[in-house]
């Protein structure tokens, strides 16, 4: 994420990338936009990296969700059992999504991004890539996760 | 010409002798893309401002199709002269940035804008030589930074090398009003400098916006072909018998396939020959698109294809 993302920057990123494979192109994640209170939202790094991605004609490897590698680093570093962890989270089309793929159970809570409207679409599409948006449980919050712990 | 085109597929043959000759001479006129084609940088490609004067002595009409969005024409025409081209005038050149300019006067001004007779405000990311060809379309400019409740009318995006995130986030904010258009002057990714570096393009500032707002932006320049348009509105020109001459196989050429035109490549500029042999040997109908039907090393080998 770059708020001081300018066109000269751009055009060094560019610089760097026509040298050759040797240089790497890497994304820390491709979230298009990032909600405000109000319902209003400032653009994401997602179109950072596609502005990079559309100058050098190069597709960036991206680390973050939902794509695997961050979960990776974790499960690496604390001997993660895929079958035993929940994933907690608010968007769809990362959290879940990563969820989903690294074969952890999914848990939505809605009080950020994504709603209960749009798991119903997912889930009613014949399209298996939407399939992978449905989380297997939700809550309203995850206050209400609570009652589960207490003795 | 029949022989450049092998079942439905331009066959990218090299332009000379009789087959020059006999191309040119049943062209009434020709569309002329121009970096890399007329000029590199700051210097004409050698023998085009010779070509232009021959056209114009054997009554062959020239003009010119920029997806260049940074020079009004009136620069354009200027640029023109001072490379050694005569007698080229701004009403003989449509670039993107003109082209734009007249698109969005014609969807915000034609009387259905809806908005109490308002006149069109436009959030331009561009150049001075942009906002200039926006402002003499009769449309306003909105400021940079400038809140308020007033609406905006379109977003368009051309080669801004002022852009920063502030803008980005200035425009997205404009466009979560569905009504709002969103316009960008050119699809390409890259421009190429005269030390063989590369700057980056509006369709690189267009994705981050589509990104950011979600929407798809309607692209002016080519290969689409709202410039032919502008051009046959003019001139009134018959697309079989004026050929289309560029340098970049992803724009010119294919815009030329999607007007009806007969293609010629120059090697003056970004498209290699391999690139364009490539094409021909895809399976996939999008790359066929994109083959011309000729190509020269430079403008200046057509030359000889006229009378003397």
């Amino acid at each position: 994420f770059d708020e001081h993302f300018s066109y000269a920057k751009l055009c060094q990123a560019l610089r760097y990338l026509l040298r050759g494979p040797d240089c790497l192109l890497v994304g820390t994640n491709r979230d298009n936009r990032l909600p405000l209170e109000g319902g209003s939202a400032i653009p994401g790094t997602g179109c950072l990296v596609k502005a990079v991605e559309t100058a050098a004609e190069r597709e960036a490897f991206i680390v973050g969700k939902p794509n695997r590698y961050i979960f990776d680093c974790v499960a690496s570093e604390f001997d993660i059992d895929p079958a035993r962890t929940i994933m907690v989270g608010d968007r769809l089309d990362t959290d879940i999504l990563m969820g989903n793929t690294c074969g952890l159970t999914t848990l939505l809570t809605l009080t950020g991004v994504s709603t209960l409207e749009e798991v119903r679409g997912h889930q009613e599409s014949d399209c298996p890539a939407r399939q992978s948006l449905v989380p297997d449980y939700y809550v309203d919050s995850i206050a209400d996760l609570l009652p589960a712990l207490e003795d | 010409a029949a022989a450049a085109v092998v079942g439905g597929m331009a066959s990218c043959r090299r332009l000379s002798g009789a087959a020059l000759r006999e191309v040119l001479g049943s062209a009434q006129g020709l569309l002329f893309d121009c970096d890399g084609v007329l000029w590199a940088g700051e210097s004409a490609v050698p023998g085009a401002p010779e070509l232009l004067e021959r056209l114009q002595r054997s009554g062959k009409a020239a003009l010119f199709v920029s997806n260049n969005s940074r020079r009004s024409v009136a620069e354009l025409e200027l640029r023109f002269s001072r490379l050694g081209f005569r007698g080229v005038r701004a009403e003989h050149v449509f670039s993107s940035a003109l082209c734009s300019a007249l698109f969005l006067r014609q969807r915000l001004l034609s009387g259905g804008a809806g908005d109490g007779g308002a006149v069109g405000r436009v959030f331009v990311l561009g150049g001075e030589g942009l906002r200039g060809e926006v402002r003499d379309a009769g449309l306003r400019l909105v400021g940079e930074g400038e809140r308020g409740d007033v609406q905006v009318h379109a977003v368009l995006v051309g080669y801004d090398d002022q852009f920063t995130f502030a803008k980005l986030a200035q425009a997205c904010a404009y466009l979560r009003d569905p009504r709002c258009l969103l316009v960008a002057t050119d699809p390409d990714p890259w421009h190429p400098l005269s030390d063989g570096q590369r700057t980056p393009g509006t369709g690189s500032l267009t994705a981050a916006v589509e990104t950011a707002s979600g929407r798809k932006a309607l692209v002016v320049g080519k290969p689409n072909t709202y410039m032919f348009d502008c051009i046959v509105e003019r001139f009134g020109i018959d697309p079989s018998r004026t050929l289309m001459v560029g340098d970049r196989l992803e724009t010119d050429i294919l815009f030329g396939k999607n007007c009806g035109l007969s293609t010629i490549l120059t090697l003056t500029g970004v498209s290699r020959l391999e690139e364009a042999l490539a094409y021909m040997a895809s399976d996939s109908a999008a790359a066929k698109d994109m083959v011309p039907n000729y190509y020269v090393d430079s403008i200046a080998d057509l030359i000889p294809g006229l009378d003397e």
